[in-house]
């Protein structure tokens, strides 16, 4: 039995990014590609259980053009058996993605898919859903642990649930797992399993390999981005004298410390000792 | 951009009104309309100057909307003829790019009904305690009447062509007082619990809505703290402003802060910090999506850029920044930031003026309300350069030297002290008044702009002027304390104020200030001798001691020196300086009495005209004018404002 881990390249978001003026949206002309965490945690996940089930491969798969293989190396480092690439554009839509997860999950006869509880950079969290609604199969959301395999047909996990509390559950094959990052560590991974990940090729498939055609693809885009804006930036904090005082103490509060807080010296003497003395000043308040 | 202010100057869009920039000159009483209530030419020419010096909205002062809430000196909305009176004006301010907005109100307990001796209208029976004129808690049908008067105006208003209205809820106005607990005490469905103290302001919000259409910006001027016991606070006002802008029906939302009752945080001195009302403003931009006007002494476009960046606010507002240099913009547009004339918050001309029912001006800025005459562009280069000396560095001298400089004369500045400012230099040493130096630091930068030779160190005797060839001298020698108002026969030492400046003061002592003037050359001095641990008695022939300084800056020179047991002797006059001691005059009651145990007399604001140069030199050189103190001791707003007509004249 094989078990799907789809794989998404984010942009690292702990880089600065430039947002385009025109679109509001990210400029992706200068940004680093990372797996998203999540997804890499997903890996993790699929291997215990493979090993747990003792049969079966890890398959890594990633949607986009050659720059994903990256991603799918780092999945082969951290125990994917098999990294493979579905050949489509980085910006096909969500439900299109969700489609060729589909018939890929079908095409390489993986009963268990995990997915990343939601990807780092749209924070979205619809494909693992998404993909369980259009296989029929059950999903599990929120994976924090796996926990056990019983009678080799289904899996007891450990799941968030609202308050910090966890529950334990349990799910028969074929399902869909959205696994959280949350406590799992991504490890280090092992030397051999290193070497491994930059041999081991990488399999390219395209849409129509899977049998889906582009017309279905573009037939599937149903939800459209209409725009992006901007949150309202919320104002820096600055001191704000306390309603409940008294207006006279508000009045005082006001008088010491607005914007800029006042506190004044005249500095005497010849131009040389005014500005020594005022540089003097200024290095004193930390100011330069 | 290649500017240090992208997000000030870049556009807004206010409903489908795009401004060229961010900055808007607030709405303010200029007390410039006609005897009639209407809009004058001074008021078409005033607008036009900041809208030519690239301000991006200008919003017109309030206008009222009824007759029993108007003012003797502005313009009566409720009249259509009137409204449509400031066309002209409108039409300027967008020959030079800018929008403008009209501000409707009603006075309400704050009305000046000594033009037409109507009874005032109010939420409640209760008076403002700077009017004090007991009003007429309204009837529903005046409420009524009041909110179809707001609606009536805005019609004539988008009818004159302004861009928008504003709708005041501001430090005056009708529509804070029924916000505030303390001037509404209602108990119908216009008072008592929040929602029904705005229902009035919702009322008006959507009238007004319903007569200039959906496409029409409406803004509203909202005071965000009335900052007095039993008003409302910030968070109340946020809680208004929500409300408000929840309706959809506003814009957005212009910050003003206390009122007439806490006048010193409405109109702010120069002892209150720059910048000092950025938190309401803030805090109000947290809680609202519409767009948000900041305010509260911002007068550098470094200041201003900073609050957008920081998010507090979309806009930028200012008033006596703009007053004071109506090219504040334009400066910072065209990288002359250091040029700016920054408004140092003397509040002489401006509120100062107000207070005493008298249209407004600027120390600092002589065309200001004198726009027609002496505005931007009417200042000719001269066709015959002469050359000029002027004797005196002190702020007419320095803007005499200014003007004659800008306009192709060469200049030569003569100062006998080592630095220029005349009596400016010394005040600034007072406490709380050292941003009064701001005058001259604008002056001083502008001679050295353009090449002004200036001679420091310098006694101009009528030798050495005349080794200079002059064509013209301009005396500006300024004033000489004293003599002494009074007769000295015992030992006690009298100084001036210019002494205490100078750090001559006595210390720990016991201390008798006579002070002449009322205003801050005595206010000042005796707080930097009280602060010196002087006990001082401050004695005046006026009723009270600072009579002639404006309100809000009395209030707060008047709380710190009460903090420091300054004492008081008003109608009063020092006529015999004894022993230790001095004899009093009361002015009112013509009685004497002998004020013991005195250390030291200081006397402030008593000045004698340094005019023997000009004497001396009337006779030797064809073409002498003396100017400031040195004709007659006054002002510093005299000073400059005889430097920049002098100026224009050679």
């Amino acid at each position: 039995m094989n078990i799907l881990v789809c794989i998404k390249q984010v942009v690292d978001s702990s880089m600065s990014l430039a947002i385009d003026t025109t679109t509001s949206d990210i400029c992706y002309d200068d940004v680093a590609w990372v797996p998203n965490p999540a997804d890499l945690a997903a890996i993790q996940m699929a291997s215990s259980i493979r090993d747990h089930l003792g049969e079966g491969q890890v398959i890594a798969l990633s949607i986009g053009p050659q720059r994903v293989h990256s991603a799918l190396r780092k999945s082969l480092a951290l125990g994917a058996d098999r990294g493979v690439r579905l050949d489509a554009q980085a910006a096909i839509a969500a439900e299109a993605v969700v489609f060729l997860l589909a018939a890929a999950t079908k095409q390489l006869e993986c009963s268990l898919v995990l997915c990343g509880n939601q990807a780092m950079d749209t924070l979205s969290g619809y494909t693992g859903i998404a993909l369980s609604v259009a296989l029929e199969w059950p999903i599990v959301s929120l994976v924090t642990q796996f926990v056990d395999i019983e009678k080799q047909r289904s899996l007891v996990l450990q799941r968030r649930v609202d308050g910090g509390r966890h529950e334990v559950v349990q799910v028969d094959f074929p399902a869909v797992l959205t696994c959280e990052l949350g406590s799992s560590e991504l490890h280090y991974p092992s030397l051999p399993l290193l070497m491994k990940s930059v041999t081991t090729p990488i399999a390219v498939l395209t849409p129509r390999d899977i049998g889906v055609s582009a017309s279905t693809l573009s037939r599937e885009a149903r939800v459209k981005a209409v725009g992006i804006s901007p949150p309202r930036p919320r104002p820096k904090k600055i001191f704000t004298p306390d309603s409940d005082l008294a207006a006279t103490e508000r009045i005082k509060q006001i008088m010491s410390g607005g914007l800029a807080q006042r506190h004044s010296d005249i500095l005497e003497g010849t131009s040389r000792e005014v500005a020594v003395a005022l540089v003097n000043q200024l290095r004193q308040r930390k100011l330069v | 951009m290649a500017n240090d202010f992208p997000r000030m100057l870049s556009p807004i869009k206010i409903k489908n009104v795009s401004l060229r920039n961010r900055v808007v000159f607030l709405p303010h009483l200029t007390f410039y309309a006609s005897e009639n209530r209407e809009p004058t030419e001074r008021h078409r020419y005033y607008f036009a100057e900041r809208a030519k010096g690239g301000v991006g909205l200008i919003v017109t002062e309030c206008q009222s909307v009824h007759p029993n809430g108007g003012h003797m000196k502005v313009v009566d909305a409720s009249d259509r003829k009137r409204v449509l009176q400031w066309r002209d004006t409108i039409g300027d301010c967008h020959d030079y790019g800018a929008k403008i907005f009209a501000q409707l109100t009603h006075f309400g307990n704050q009305t000046f009904n000594r033009f037409n001796w109507l009874p005032l209208w109010a939420p409640s029976d209760i008076p403002d305690a700077s009017v004090r004129n007991i009003p007429k808690a309204m009837e529903i049908e005046d409420i009524k009447a009041t909110v179809e008067s707001f609606a009536k105006s805005a019609t004539y208003v988008r009818e004159a062509g302004f861009d928008g209205v504003e709708i005041k809820v501001a430090h005056d106005g009708l529509l804070r007082q029924f916000l505030s607990p303390y001037s509404n005490r209602r108990r119908d469905e216009y008072g008592g619990s929040p929602e029904n103290r705005t229902r009035i302001v919702l009322d008006v919000l959507r009238s007004v809505r319903q007569a200039v259409g959906d496409d029409y910006p409406i803004g509203m001027r909202l005071s965000l703290d009335e900052l007095i016991p039993g008003g409302y606070t910030l968070d109340d006002a946020k809680g208004f402003a929500v409300t408000f802008a929840r309706t959809g029906l506003l814009d957005y939302i212009s910050g003003d802060i206390a009122s007439w009752m806490s006048i010193p945080l409405m109109v702010a001195p120069m002892a209150v910090p720059l910048g000092y009302a950025t938190y309401a403003v803030s805090a109000i931009k947290e809680v609202v999506d519409i767009n948000v006007i900041a305010f509260g002494r911002i007068n550098d476009p470094y200041q201003a850029e900073m609050l957008l960046a920081d998010g507090h606010a979309d806009m930028i507002g200012m008033a006596r920044q703009l007053l004071c240099d109506p090219e504040f913009v334009a400066k910072a547009e065209q990288g002359r930031a250091d040029e700016i004339r920054a408004c140092v918050a003397c509040n002489q001309e401006c509120i100062g003026k107000l207070l005493m029912l008298d249209a407004i001006g600027c120390i600092h800025n002589p065309a200001a309300g004198r726009e027609k005459l002496m505005g931007a562009g009417t200042l000719p280069k001269t066709t015959q350069p002469r050359k000029v000396v002027v004797v005196g560095g002190g702020p007419g001298g320095l803007k005499a030297a200014e003007i004659a400089a800008a306009r192709g004369h060469h200049v030569t500045i003569m100062e006998k002290a080592p630095e220029l400012g005349g009596q400016i230099a010394q005040a600034v040493k007072a406490a709380n008044r050292d941003e009064l130096g701001g005058v001259i630091r604008y002056l001083v930068k502008q001679i050295a702009r353009l090449g002004v030779d200036v001679r420091l160190n310098t006694e101009a005797t009528k030798d050495l002027i005349l080794r200079e060839k002059p064509d013209v001298v301009v005396v500006a020698t300024g004033a000489i304390p004293g003599p002494p108002p009074f007769a000295i026969k015992g030992n006690t030492p009298v100084l001036f104020d210019i002494d205490v400046l100078a750090g001559l003061d006595p210390i720990n002592q016991n201390v008798a200030l006579l002070d002449m003037d009322s205003h801050f050359q005595g206010g000042s001095v005796a707080e930097t001798l009280a602060g010196r641990n002087n006990h001082v008695h401050v004695i005046t022939p006026t009723l009270y001691a600072g009579a002639d300084i404006d309100a809000g800056s009395l209030i707060l020179l008047r709380q710190r020196l009460a903090a420091k047991s300054v004492t008081y002797i008003p109608n009063s006059v020092i006529t015999e300086i004894g022993d230790r001691s001095v004899a009093l005059l009361n002015v009112l009651t013509g009685e004497i009495e002998t004020l013991d145990g005195i250390d030291a007399v200081i006397v402030a604001g008593h000045y004698k005209a340094n005019d023997a140069l000009y004497k001396e030199l009337k006779s030797v050189i064809g073409e002498v004018h003396a100017i400031g103190d040195c004709v007659a001791p006054r002002r510093i707003e005299m000073a400059i404002y005889e430097g920049e007509n002098i100026g224009r004249s050679l």
